[in-house]
């Protein structure tokens, strides 16, 4: 992918051109009033540099010269970087082709938005400009890798271009994910195939219960010894029924209201060079891993975005659905929205939902808490990442943790409220968090296995 | 801002042309530190360097210059063949100096052009100079030789600019 233009440029008059001028004029003109002619010697450089830079001016598009007013010849602009990031880092090409004339371009590139570096390069229409960078991928998601903008200056820096529109490329780093295996399911299944046991009898595979023949049983499911057993009248019979399969319906609802990063000190200003690991990073994470997880066991999922009404994405399952979920999840920008009227998004009956936020305000923690009112079962993924507090001055130490004070009763409540909690961390294999998984995919409430009469 | 880019050549930080530049009219004002006209060119240059982009490096080098009329130098004089050799580097200097921003780097083959130009104008002129000041320790009256010299130098630098221009507009 490129960016590319061939901006029309203007060039203006520099000090440089005038103050030769002027000079030279002077210099000549006081050595001739005071019949000195070492005097005129001396401003004659000036004068003839001056005329030099005038000469090898940069032309115009109508075959005349430039002047301060008229337009220049377009130069050729390339802007290009690696399709994805390699060893956590981009690379980025500029190549620049500058028009006759141009003695220097002030190339402005500003990588990841925050990092400018400022050049000025020799130009030549014979050799273009062709400058390589590498910029640092500390974050998955969508950023503007690199942007860049320059003016040219003519020769003798006699003229000068104002400075040209950016030109930037974007990418959407993909986030590091390992598909999760041990996941809780939501206590109604639905469909009449799928990978999990349901709870209602049925063409499956584990046993379910022992129940009288019915019209509609197979005569192959007919259980014999359990006939002999418990019979009591002649023609009664008894099959051995198994439990149907289903498959899971999940919500993953990432939060992307804010990004907030490992180091506290960055929460009120983008660095993202500063900030270590971000809550959106986990957030993609776990998403990723969630969606994957579940979409190979042949569940069905769907993706919202509580920030965002309209970011949602219908359930669905297989290979296709993963990729468009997990470009969805990649894609993933803090919002930074207003909270006033929102509404949590529709969930499907009977769906599980994992909610992904730092819950650091009421919103997150009051759809979990409705969510789990209507009879979800509701996973929240804490995915704010550990602060790092030790270089902020105390008032923000007691400020920072005023708030995790606040965010501490926002999760107890949420525990009281029947939702399960989960932190994400930033290690990529986490037993600790595995552990919890399988502790939440156990069934809450196992079938009671019995014989029905 | 020390992080290079790959493609380009040796670089230096652009604050380091601003330092030449007031080396270099600190320097030729220290020549004429007699008179008032050097303290004004030391004075205008030091400020040059902080502010490039006010023109004050050609008040500097036009105080330089009228500092040569103040004081009239003879045959034997080495300081004006240096003023003006210096004023030419001035000029180069000066004209980066006030379009590029202080926190650039600048690749080092910028210059190699213009001091190439700028030595090949100052040479012919160091013998102009020469002359000038030969012409002056000479007997004739000192308005004659100034006015011949100045009329055949300005003549000489009109017929350059114009046969120039007139074989750009003939391509």
């Amino acid at each position: 992918m490129s960016a590319s233009g061939a901006p029309r440029l203007r060039w203006r008059l520099t000090v440089a051109q005038t103050g030769a001028v002027v000079v030279g004029l002077l210099t000549a003109g006081a050595g001739i009033v005071a019949g000195h002619a070492d005097a005129v010697v001396v401003g004659l450089p000036l004068l003839a540099l001056a005329a030099w830079a005038w000469d090898g001016r940069p032309a115009a598009d109508d075959a005349e010269k430039a002047t301060d007013a008229a337009p220049a010849a377009p130069l050729a602009a390339e802007l290009t970087a690696d399709a994805s990031a390699r060893e956590h880092t981009i690379g980025y090409r500029v190549r620049l082709e500058t028009p006759p004339g141009v003695e220097a371009v002030e190339l402005r590139i500003l990588e990841l938005g925050v990092r400018p570096r400022l050049h000025v390069l020799a130009a030549s229409p014979r050799r273009p400009i062709d400058v390589r960078g590498r910029v640092p991928a500390p974050h998955s998601g969508p950023q503007r890798v690199v942007a860049a903008d320059w003016r040219l200056v003519a020769t003798g820096a006699a003229l000068l271009t104002d400075v040209t529109e950016p030109i930037a490329v974007d990418r959407t780093v993909n986030p590091a994910f390992t598909p999760l295996d041990a996941l809780p399911l939501p206590p109604r299944l639905t469909g009449l195939t799928g990978s999990h046991d349901s709870s209602r009898p049925g063409d499956g595979g584990d046993f379910h219960d022992i129940d009288r023949f019915r019209p509609g049983d197979r005569l192959r499911r007919i259980d014999w010894k359990a006939t002999a057993r418990l019979a009591r009248e002649p023609g009664e019979l008894y099959v051995r029924r198994t439990v149907a399969q289903a498959d899971a319906t999940v919500y993953v609802v990432i939060d992307s209201a804010d990004d907030l990063g490992e180091n506290v000190d960055t929460w009120a200003r983008h660095d993202p060079l500063g900030s270590g690991t971000t809550s959106l990073d986990l957030a993609r994470s776990a998403a990723s891993a969630i969606a994957a997880g579940f979409l190979r066991q042949g569940d069905r999922v769907a993706l919202a975005d509580l920030a965002v009404p309209g970011r949602v994405a219908r359930p669905g399952a297989g290979a296709r659905h993963l990729d468009r979920l997990l470009r969805a999840i990649a894609a993933t920008r803090p919002s930074g929205a207003v909270r006033a009227t929102r509404r949590p998004p529709l969930i499907a009956h009977g769906a599980g939902v994992f909610l992904l936020s730092t819950f650091l305000d009421d919103h997150p923690a009051a759809s979990a808490l409705q969510f789990a009112a209507s009879g979800h079962r509701v996973v929240a993924i804490d995915v704010l990442p550990p602060a790092r507090i030790e270089h902020l001055p105390v008032e923000r130490r007691i400020a920072h943790r005023l708030v995790m004070m606040d965010r501490d009763n926002r999760l107890a409540a949420l525990r009281r409220g029947g939702v399960e909690l989960l932190t994400w961390g930033l290690a990529q294999d986490d037993p600790e968090r595995d552990a919890t998984l399988l502790a939440l995919a156990r069934p809450r409430h196992p079938a009671a296995q019995a014989v029905r009469r | 801002m020390s992080r290079a880019l790959a493609g380009t050549g040796a670089e230096a930080p652009a604050w380091a042309i601003r330092a030449a530049l007031g080396v270099l009219l600190l320097g030729l004002a220290a020549l004429h530190a007699r008179d008032g006209w050097g303290w004004v060119a030391g004075v205008t240059g030091f400020a040059a360097v902080a502010s490039p982009w006010v023109q004050l490096a050609w008040v500097a080098m036009l105080s330089l210059a009228l500092s040569e009329l103040v004081q009239p130098a003879g045959a034997g004089a080495w300081h004006p063949y240096v003023v003006l050799a210096g004023l030419a580097l001035a000029q180069v200097l000066a004209a980066r100096a006030a379009v590029i921003p202080v926190r650039a780097r600048v690749e080092l083959r910028l210059f190699t052009r213009p001091l190439l130009i700028a030595a090949a104008i100052a040479a012919p002129c160091e013998g102009l100079l020469a002359l000038a000041l030969w012409l002056r320790g000479t007997a004739t009256p000192a308005g004659l030789p100034a006015t011949l010299i100045a009329a055949l130098a300005l003549l000489g630098l009109g017929a350059l600019l114009f046969g120039r221009l007139l074989s750009a507009a003939r391509r």
